[in-house]
């Protein structure tokens, strides 16, 4: 059955995907919408038929989002600085527990498994590599649902990123001084270069990641054929 | 007849802004104006009024408020400003230039006919 709570609250939704329009112009032209569906109901129409003619009158989402694009270009920057902003905090994130989970996965290495320095090294650099595949597809998730993030509201959104962010970083350093001041007392100088030796093997295997992962990710990002450039 | 997207287009700004001088209005209310004004032969997409309108706003020509109206609802409403009178004097002398032009080549060829 037609609601139309429901079908102005779509309408809206349509609108606001192009991320053109601020929220005060999606509110005024619901306004209008409104205006002009009380008239076409006054005239005998029923909710479903007044709602059809009045947004077909007021024009279609995307006539109306590029309109709204030629006035709206610092409010249309601002927000995509601030989603790019989000982007930088959700890397350092990333990379943060990243560090966390390699230096808190070398101490376990070496205390509880008993793996030699070298293989330590390796598994420590292996699980940030791993970090990093997460983020990739922590990246593809977040991308396909990004309606869900534009649900949040902002400030909130905000709110969550530093914090979380904060206590990223503050876990990463903490675990890495826990793991300095525990090395030094369990590894002799030799086992620390081997240590280092197998960090370093790990590395270059993120080394040709790093780039293919980055590469897969922009690729696709490139507007296919169906969408617009714009 | 309909008139053509881009003389819509170009007169949109001249004619919000006489509307605006009547008296201060709301973007449903100038839209039905501009319909009546014009016998039904300018159709509008509705919408496209108010990137013209914050345009206008942001150039000084006209300013806005939000008011609840006497139904309960909220509404911006928008008024001319001295800029938007002056400019508009600007755009009547333009307007009538290009009608004048117009007006003297079609009477010559009547002439010729």
């Amino acid at each position: 059955m037609f609601r139309l709570e429901d079908a102005i609250e779509n309408w809206k939704l349509q609108l606001n995907q192009h991320q053109t329009m601020t929220t005060s112009d999606i509110e005024e032209l619901q306004i209008h919408l409104l205006e002009e569906i009380d008239i076409l109901m006054a005239a005998g129409l029923n909710q479903e038929e007044a709602f059809v003619i009045a947004s077909r009158r007021i024009g279609s989402p995307g006539e109306l989002a590029c309109e709204f694009a030629k006035i709206n270009t610092i409010a249309i920057w601002k927000n995509r600085f601030f989603w790019m902003i989000i982007g930088v905090l959700m890397l350092q994130i990333v990379s943060a527990c990243g560090n966390f989970l390699a230096r808190g996965g070398a101490l376990i290495g070496c205390q509880l498994v008993g793996w030699n320095a070298l293989n330590t090294g390796i598994i420590s650099a292996v699980i940030q590599i791993a970090v990093l595949l997460c983020l990739l597809v922590g990246f593809y998730i977040a991308a396909v649902h990004f309606s869900l993030f534009r649900k949040i509201p902002k400030k909130t959104l905000i709110g969550i990123i530093i914090a979380v962010s904060i206590l990223s970083l503050l876990m990463k350093h903490l675990a890495e001084i826990g793991f300095n001041v525990l090395i030094v007392q369990f590894y002799s100088v030799d086992q620390l270069h081997q240590f280092s030796l197998g960090c370093n093997y790990a590395a270059m295997g993120l080394s040709v990641l790093w780039p293919v992962v980055w590469l897969v990710l922009l690729l696709w990002l490139l507007p296919g054929k169906t969408q617009s450039a714009s | 007849m309909d008139i053509s997207k881009d003389l819509i287009a170009a007169s949109a700004t001249p004619l919000i802004l006489s509307i605006l001088a009547e008296g201060e209005s709301y973007g449903y209310a100038i839209i039905k104006r501009v319909a009546t004004l014009s016998g039904g032969t300018m159709q509008w997409t509705d919408g496209m009024l108010y990137p013209i309108l914050h345009r206008l706003e942001s150039q000084g020509l006209i300013e806005s408020e939000i008011r609840t109206s006497e139904t309960g609802r909220k509404r911006k409403y928008y008024r001319i400003k001295q800029d938007g009178s002056t400019a508009i004097a600007a755009y009547q002398a333009q307007w009538q230039a290009v009608y004048a032009t117009l007006n003297k080549v079609w009477e010559a060829k009547l002439c010729l006919d």
